[in-house]
């Protein structure tokens, strides 16, 4: 598959899950928050197109779920009613992206019955609902951490680059420090300092925040190098000699040779800052509950039984995969597609 | 080849240009200077060419961009016209130098590898805050079918062309501001010797139309020879020999400057 | 030598810009050991502003500085509250198990890693070569937390393997070799999860390295005076190849023990990790710096350990450097 083939399907796929994401709202069946008490760690709710008597149904339907008195935590399908699934139904409130509020879902089956789709975790709250709203919180996390450090590293690198010499060796000397640093370690170290307890807006902006100052001394020596050989180029020596302020050398030749190093950093960058935010919230340093991070969703499984009996609930975790794939794939993609870009 | 030199007025003048670069071996190493150019003296006519060659390490370079203002000297004059260039204040001598035009040897790191040769052309122009933008495009057209390149090409990258067309690319930069002088450092020599000659007659008809002076840097003796009305052999940082082209068959003086072909015995 | 003398110098700087960076933020943390001992009622404020003053809680920063910065030079890194130990042994224990966690897992990824970049790189654009660069690219995208849960899983399930822990029960009434049995038995899990995190972009790395310097032309020169390609491999492209592969050492130093952290604390192995964790959650912040110096001096101490094999194993930065 051939470099601009392999770009256009990871860019597609990632812009389908980012918008499945941001229309949680419309998407997901409940709210994030709403607990059904009485079903707590159910599995996923299977979809039966066959009834009781072998009959067929072309809607899926499914069936109530009743905790079984005999075996502990087990569940049992009450066989009695089927519930279709029914689409564009109207439900609680969601919010699109956050903002818009709507009554409208994609389906959803009537009550009393639930149809879980990823199971329940032990409040009872529908986990693909909050694997949907989540990816809210982690990929835009991811995203905005990733525009932080590459907007600072942009500018310290710029400056390095261009004033040169004591700008230049402190910037980097600066950058050498977080790059020296075990990485992951330095984000919890400076997580330790700052305040525990926070609004999960706050955490959010805080997580955010770390992950974009502490990653921002790579991108930061790319576009030094990109700056450096850029200003030896005659193009550059013609323009100072007749006359063009600094601004305009770097506006005009400089800058436009950083947008393909800067937007193969962000491939790669991205995915990287994601994880670090889920790795935050999975100990308990990132948003917290209710909000529904995947790292928070996957903060239970950090005692290990509850893997084994519930394994529904390491879904956050395999979503990454494809996820991680995509931007991998993008990240190679450009790298070879804007290998051939000059300076 | 009759030299014009001493018929026409003078249009540059070089006194004693002196020039150090300042080294540093590693980081805690002690300084040295490198001294490019020690007290160059010359003088160069207007509507002439002249012919500046030397191996590497002579100084031309550091000559070329001292005079086409891109470095100061530490020390000398340079006269342009009758008027002391190096004596007006840093903050309006670019201005100055704008008569003087530099033509540069690799021209895929001269242009911009992202701007289309319209732009390239033009950027003189924008620089200088000339005209209107379809003025400056006009311009930019004319002076790119001026130097032999098809006009329907002006929205081409640099790398869209052969070696020979982008230095007509960058000759046809160098003219965007009228220039009077325009020095080309190494300019021929990445160029095959059909190409080369092409451009040299390019050049010799831009002189003929528009009374331009060349000042062409080369480590090649045979084109100083075919194309100049003086030679200047620089070494070490000075001139070490100032001759006609058509003395050049003299027996030379410093005979490592010489680039005399092996005689061949044709079969006859 | 006045080439290591400039890393040593570098190194410290670099130590000093830590420990200074993590004081100052120490400055700004809001709240402190006693936020819980202020709000239980029961406690009067008097006796809490005692106690600080008696840690020295109470000193202003540049006296905390110095006092500290005094006493870490005497190995003393002061006196954590939560564990009523002091911090220097604290550390050091558990920094012992972080070291030899990752240190057997770099060997082992090293291990698995060279020959396999080898064997890639000479049928290179085989399906061997194919099959591993799919491979490498499918494991770099299964997130951590997935390996060491899937391995947790496993151990459960199989029961082959012990779920968390260093040592088991009644450890130190096992014969010497019992206990050697023992903790490899213990390692086996978390070494794997850590190896199978950093083995992927190792693999690529190394690959990389390996076949560039198989078509430098030097080989090609080599290989067409009639140098059979085993001796071709070692005497020829490895050599060239470790100046890269030297330099991926140093930075998958740090990348391990990042990797380490989150490792050690799902799967229960008591090393700097969990250490740390449990330290921000108690708020005990002087462990918080202990650790992070700690963390930052194995870091720094490996960054020179790369310096000086790249110093001896490559002759041009031996030459730069005259």
């Amino acid at each position: 598959m051939n470099a601009t083939k392999k770009m256009r399907l990871a860019l597609s796929f990632l812009i389908a899950v980012h918008a499945v994401v941001l229309l949680a709202g419309f998407v997901a069946p409940y709210d994030y928050a709403a607990q059904n008490r009485a079903l707590p760690l159910a599995p996923p709710t299977r979809l039966h197109f066959f009834d009781a008597e072998g009959g067929f149904h072309l809607r899926p339907f499914v069936y109530a779920l009743k905790l079984s008195a005999s075996e502990h935590g087990a569940y049992k399908e009450d066989l009695s009613r089927r519930y279709p699934v029914q689409f564009l139904v109207s439900g609680d409130e969601g919010k699109i992206a956050g903002l818009f509020p709507t009554r409208l879902h994609l389906f959803g089956v009537e009550e009393p019955a639930r149809i879980f789709l990823m199971g329940t975790d032990e409040f009872g709250r529908d986990q693909f609902s909050r694997l949907l709203y989540g990816g809210q919180l982690s990929l835009l996390a991811g995203m905005l951490a990733a525009l932080l450090a590459l907007a600072l590293g942009t500018l310290l690198g710029m400056l390095a680059g261009f004033l040169g010499r004591w700008a230049d060796e402190g910037i980097m000397r600066f950058a050498e420090l977080f790059l020296c640093l075990p990485w992951l370690y330095f984000l919890f170290a400076v997580r330790a300092f700052l305040p525990l307890h926070l609004s999960t807006a706050q955490a959010f902006l805080i997580v955010v925040a770390l992950i974009g100052l502490i990653g921002w001394a790579r991108p930061a020596r790319l576009v030094r190098g990109v700056v450096l050989s850029a200003r030896e180029r005659n193009y550059v020596a013609v323009a100072r000699k007749l006359g063009a302020s600094r601004w305009y050398v770097l506006r005009r030749h400089i800058l436009p040779h950083t947008y393909s190093v800067l937007l193969t950093q962000a491939a790669l960058l991205i995915p990287q800052f994601i994880l670090a935010e889920i790795t935050l919230s999975f100990l308990g340093l990132g948003v917290g509950e209710p909000a529904p991070s995947w790292g928070t969703m996957l903060g239970a499984l950090q005692h290990y039984h509850v893997i084994t009996s519930h394994w529904w609930m390491a879904f956050p975790a395999l979503v990454l995969i494809p996820i991680f794939l995509s931007f991998h794939a993008l990240a190679d993609a450009l790298q070879e597609r804007l290998r051939f870009i000059p300076l | 080849m009759q030299s014009n030199c001493n018929s026409s007025p003078e249009l540059m003048r070089a006194v004693a240009l002196s020039k150090a670069y300042a080294q540093r071996r590693g980081l805690f190493g002690r300084g040295f200077a490198v001294e490019a150019l020690c007290g160059v003296d010359f003088e160069i006519h207007r509507g002439s060419t002249m012919a500046i060659v030397g191996e590497s390490g002579s100084g031309k370079s550091a000559l070329a961009k001292c005079l086409a203002g891109i470095e100061t000297a530490d020390r000398g004059e340079i006269w342009l016209e009758g008027r002391n260039l190096t004596a007006i204040p840093a903050a309006r001598r670019l201005a100055a130098f704008r008569a003087v035009q530099l033509v540069f040897q690799d021209s895929a790191s001269s242009l911009n590898p992202g701007f289309t040769a319209e732009e390239i052309v033009a950027e003189p122009l924008v620089i200088e805050r000339w005209g209107t933008a379809s003025d400056r495009k006009l311009l930019a057209l004319n002076l790119i079918e001026q130097v032999g390149i098809d006009a329907k090409s002006a929205s081409r990258r640099p790398l869209e062309f052969s070696g020979g067309q982008r230095q007509r690319l960058a000759i046809a930069r160098a003219l965007a501001l009228q220039p009077k002088l325009i020095i080309l450092d190494e300019a021929l020599s990445g160029l095959d010797l059909l190409t080369r000659s092409q451009i040299v007659d390019l050049l010799r008809e831009l002189q003929a139309q528009q009374g331009l002076t060349y000042l062409h840097i080369t480590h090649d003796m045979d084109l100083a020879r075919r194309w100049s009305d003086e030679v200047v052999a620089m070494r070490s940082g000075r001139i070490a020999e100032r001759r006609p082209p058509s003395l050049s068959h003299a027996p030379v003086l410093e005979p490592e400057l010489a680039d005399e072909p092996l005689p061949v015995r044709v079969g006859g | 030598m006045a080439y290591l003398r400039q890393r040593l110098l570098h190194s410290i700087f670099l130590l000093l810009g830590v420990t200074v960076f993590s004081f100052a933020l120490c400055e700004m943390a809001p709240g402190d050991y006693f936020d819980e001992m202020r709000m239980n009622p029961s406690v009067s404020r008097e006796t809490v502003e005692s106690i600080r003053q008696q840690y020295g809680v109470d000193q202003p920063l540049p006296v905390r500085f110095g006092r500290w910065v005094a006493s870490a030079l005497q190995g003393e890194f002061g006196y954590s509250l939560s564990y009523n130990s002091p911090i220097g042994p604290l550390v050091w224990a558990r920094a012992r198990n972080t070291l030899l966690l990752t240190t057997m897992a770099t060997l082992l990824a090293w291990a698995i890693a060279v020959p396999l970049a080898v064997w890639t790189a000479h049928r290179r654009g085989k399906w061997e070569d194919r099959a591993c660069a799919a491979g490498t690219s499918a494991l770099l995208c299964v997130p951590d937390i997935l390996v060491a849960l899937g391995l947790m899983l496993l151990a459960v399930q199989t029961g082959w393997f012990p779920a968390g822990g260093m040592v088991s029960v009644g450890f130190d009434d096992l014969s010497f070799v019992g206990k050697a049995k023992d903790l490899a038995w213990h390692l086996v899990l978390p070494v794997s999860a850590l190896v199978l995190g950093i083995l992927p972009a190792l693999v690529r790395h190394s690959r990389a390295a390996v076949g560039e310097a198989m078509q430098a032309p030097f080989v090609d020169a080599a290989r067409a005076h009639g140098i059979r390609p085993m001796r071709l491999m070692f005497r020829h492209v490895l050599p060239a190849a470790a100046n890269p592969l030297i330099t991926l050492f140093g930075l998958t130093v740090g990348n391990l023990l990042g990797a380490s952290l989150l490792i050690e604390v799902v799967m229960g192995w008591p090393g700097l990790g969990p250490l740390l964790l449990e330290a921000i959650l108690a708020r005990d912040l002087l462990v918080v710096i202990g650790v992070t110096v700690f963390s930052t001096f194995f870091l720094v101490a490996g960054n020179l350990l790369t310096d000086s094999l790249l110093f001896a194993a490559d002759p041009r930065i031996r030459a730069e450097a005259r």
